[in-house]
């Protein structure tokens, strides 16, 4: 028994030692680089001096970031000055001389979220940022724990009411727009709701024509004689004086419902942000306001002799046949329009990223979309191919048929040609062979829906594997009459002729071009690519400059299988060629011919 | 009659020339102008005039490098060190957050380095006020520096004695700068909360929102976004980078992890 204990202890212990060496990854508190908790397959990328923030030597160990106490991520760093309450790793947090808890946020009580309500506003915060935002603003807070939505708490906001502030001083009654609360302070008269250019205040405060921008606001304002805001610009109220005695909000203002925010209009002021205006100074002679220099500007954009809404965004790419052809080299990218801006942004070479774009409503919206590409070979079916939920996958309808021709039958194993990456990456499953030793037609082939690109530093061997699914062989079948004794007549195709046309050879070309950069065709700037497209017999195979086996080997005498220039097969020697013909006259097979 | 007309003229013309070349001479050559009596500066002035450029060439500086004076861990953009503050050397993995507490660490960034000048500065006020014939006394303090919303201070503690006829105190000065890095800083890391989740964020949603903000993204060719906010009244901006969730070229390899010294464009101190 102890023999038996001692025998599995010592096959344990060697295992560990075995499996501790294999071990991918190495975990660094810190690389050498600067990056905080990454995983590196040399250990000797990792820093192993003190960590000023700890005292200790930086952590490393042989395991992944997320297995250790220190990189693992679910921890939460708390600025207790601030309030806030961040996602993070013990070793970052640390470093920044935050209080790590290792407990998500939402199971730490001082990280609950609530409503602060200080003044007129209200914010979704921390206690302890609550805290902070009152000190800051010198007034005190209400924070309701209660409140667990941030529309609720917003709907809580209530505007304090404001009024005229009137003060006798030695300048007369002087007036200034302030909140019930501010006034009182001062020991001021406070006329809830009234402006200070109210008649029966008795200020010596005056309308006047001049108008302004108001930071956080999108309007217009007028300015009384005392530097006050007055109401919403509006040219057709300027000499109503109810519209200079009562503060008016910005949906008592002239056209609040303006589908465009009153975007240009010289007589009202009353801009929306999202309906693309805002407060700013007019440009040309023709756009100046009635009153004042400020106006609803017009946030839209022109672009390509095209007029976008502020807020629209839509996408182009560096190829002149437009988003629904990538060719090798070719990008997206997204334009926006905002404030009168057209700003880009991108993807890359490589179409990992793809830009989609769509209408509502009148109005063009692009976004980013990751294109999952990569198991679309795999689908042998329509329904599996285009799940949108899983893949970027369409369904081509095609016929594949591989049959060996010599001995009349289907490919029952991989041929020479495939790789490492298995069956998988041709299209389609090999076809079983049925008692006749026919092959079974593919009913199709399931391709990336969006052209991905390969970057330039991928190895070339990866590249291949990728456009290598999108090889095709055709065999056809030749005959000829055979007279007694004689031969005669001349050949002619009876099977898998439509492989001898242009339109066959041409989709070929295409499904190849959708799998990626591959096959050959024109890049992103119209240079087109190198070699022909398909061998159309015009000379041995181990002479033509094409790698027909798709081996990696081009010609005599690098293709081993080319027994000199002459050889018109890369894919079968000499010997395998005499092989197959003896088969063939043992069947009495017609004489036939790829 | 005209002789005497002819010199007054003359005269005229000599004493408008004086009156000019004295005026170019208080404009242009200094140390010359007299001291009518005027007020000297006030501590609070001196140390403000002193400091000010300073600190807004450190903020300056730092806004355009991911928050540090000197990033330690960085991409090259547009010839300018940009801190990744979130990062991840995987495919398919979402970043690291390197810099959680981003607005402490802004605000330790601009007190180290100015330090020295705080010294310097305060220093020069005590020298120029013992010029003045004033007895100084003064007690060096902490510099703190914080981000507020629409504005940056830095306050001093130190605490200044001058006497002269009569004795004043000053206590706790402080710089004010109009500047919303407390603003920029915020939506930073909201990005980098998407980031860090998702992979991504869409730089539209904020200036969907903000009408002052101006939010722009650029994707290197390994995957790394270089996000640019900017105050569109200041011109003020925040540029940072990172990397997250993201797809290899190609059929590219699941356990590909990638040296930080093979990024394009990535350096290091």
């Amino acid at each position: 028994m102890n023999k038996k204990i001692l025998v599995i202890g010592i096959a344990m212990f060697f295992l560990a030692v075995l499996l501790a060496g294999s071990v991918d990854a190495v975990c660094c508190e810190k690389l050498k680089s600067g990056a905080w908790c990454m995983n590196v397959i040399d250990e000797s990328s990792c820093v192993e001096s003190i960590n000023p923030a700890t005292g200790a030597k930086f952590r490393s160990s042989p395991q992944s970031c997320e297995a250790t106490s220190y990189c693992a991520s679910g921890g939460t760093c708390i600025d207790s000055t601030e309030g806030t309450c961040i996602p993070s790793s013990e070793a970052t947090c640390k470093a920044n001389k935050g209080y790590f808890d290792p407990k998500a946020a939402d199971e730490i009580s001082q990280c609950q979220l609530g409503c602060c309500i200080i003044g007129d506003g209200a914010s979704f915060v921390t206690q302890a940022k609550c805290n902070y935002l009152s000190s800051f603003y010198g007034t005190g807070n209400t924070f309701r724990r209660d409140v667990t939505d941030q529309l609720e708490c917003f709907a809580l906001a209530a505007p304090e009411e404001k009024g005229a502030c009137v003060e006798e001083n030695e300048a007369g009654r002087t007036c200034t727009i302030e909140t019930k609360q501010a006034c009182q302070e001062k020991g001021a008269e406070f006329s809830v709701g009234y402006m200070c250019t109210a008649k029966e205040l008795n200020t010596n405060c005056a309308k006047t024509r001049k108008t302004t921008c108001i930071s956080e606001r999108d309007e217009v304002y007028y300015l009384d004689s005392c530097g006050n805001i007055a109401n919403i610009y509006d040219s057709s109220k300027y000499d109503n004086e109810d519209y200079w005695t009562y503060i008016k909000e910005w949906d008592e203002s002239c056209k609040a419902d303006d589908v465009n925010g009153n975007a240009g209009s010289q007589t009202c002021g009353n801009c929306d942000y999202q309906a693309g205006s805002t407060c700013g100074t007019p440009k040309g002679e023709n756009k100046k306001p009635v009153h004042g220099n400020k106006i609803c500007t017009d946030l839209s954009c022109e672009y390509g002799g095209v007029d976008y809404q502020h807020g629209e965004s839509w996408c182009i790419t560096n190829t002149k046949g437009g988003l629904d052809e990538d060719l090798p080299g070719s990008e997206h990218f997204r334009l926006s329009c905002y404030n009168a801006e057209v700003s880009l942004d991108n993807s890359d070479s490589a179409r990992q990223k793809v830009c989609i774009q769509t209408e509502i409503e009148g109005t063009t919206r692009a976004s980013w979309s990751a294109s999952i590409w990569q198991d679309c070979p795999y689908q042998n079916n329509k329904e599996d191919c285009e799940d949108i939920e899983t893949r970027d996958c369409e369904w081509v309808d095609e016929e594949i048929i591989r049959v060996n021709v010599w001995s009349g039958k289907a490919f029952d194993k991989p041929a020479k040609r495939d790789r490492d990456i298995g069956q998988a990456y041709t299209f389609g499953n090999y076809p079983p062979i049925d008692q006749d030793g026919e092959s079974v037609d593919n009913e199709g082939i399931c391709i990336p829906k969006y052209t991905p690109g390969f970057a330039s530093s991928n190895e070339d061997l990866e590249v291949e594997n990728v456009c290598f699914a999108a090889s095709a062989s055709c065999t056809i079948k030749l005959e000829r009459y055979k007279v007694e004794g004689l031969w005669g007549g001349s050949w002619k195709c009876t099977k898998n002729c439509e492989c001898l046309t242009d339109d066959w050879q041409e989709k070929m070309s295409e499904m190849c071009i959708a799998l990626g950069d591959c096959g050959n065709s024109t890049n992103f700037i119209g240079v087109k690519g190198y070699g022909e497209q398909v061998n159309q017999g015009g000379g041995p195979e181990c002479s033509d400059g094409i790698d027909n086996d798709g081996d990696g080997d081009t010609d005599y005498p690098a293709d081993k299988t080319c027994a000199d220039e002459d050889h018109d097969s890369e894919t079968y020697t000499s010997e395998e060629i005499q092989q197959m013909e003896e088969e063939r006259l043992d069947q009495g097979d017609e004489g036939q011919q790829t | 009659m005209k002789e005497k007309r002819g010199q007054v003229t003359i005269f005229i013309i000599i004493a408008v020339i004086l009156i000019a070349l004295v005026a170019i001479a208080f404009i242009y050559i200094p140390g010359i102008r007299p001291d009518f009596g005027e007020e000297t500066k006030t501590p609070d002035s001196f140390i403000e005039n002193c400091l000010e450029e300073k600190i807004e060439d450190t903020v300056d500086i730092l806004s355009l490098q991911g928050g540090s004076v000197d990033p330690e861990f960085f991409i090259l953009y547009q010839n300018n060190k940009v801190e990744y503050l979130c990062y991840t050397n995987e495919y398919y993995k979402p970043c690291v957050l390197q810099q959680p507490m981003l607005k402490t660490h802004v605000e330790e960034e601009i007190k180290i380095e100015i330090l020295e000048e705080v010294g310097a500065c305060f220093n020069a006020l005590k020298n120029n006020y013992e010029e003045q014939g004033y007895g100084v006394s003064m007690t060096p303090g902490e510099t703190n520096v914080e981000l507020l919303p629409e504005r940056l201070v830095t306050t001093f503690g130190y605490s200044v004695t001058l006497s002269k006829e009569s004795t004043d105190e000053y206590n706790n000065f402080d710089v004010v700068l109009n500047n919303d890095l407390y603003g920029l800083v915020s939506i930073a890391n909201s990005i980098l909360q998407f980031e860090m989740a998702v992979g991504d964020a869409d730089q539209n949603l904020y200036m969907d929102l903000y009408s002052d903000l101006k939010t722009e993204k650029w994707t290197e060719s390994d995957g790394t976004a270089i996000y640019t906010l900017t105050d569109r009244d200041t011109e003020n901006k925040f540029i940072f980078a990172s990397r997250s969730i993201v797809w290899p070229a190609g059929l590219g390899d699941v356990d590909d992890l990638q040296d930080p010294e093979d990024i394009p464009g990535a350096g290091t101190n």
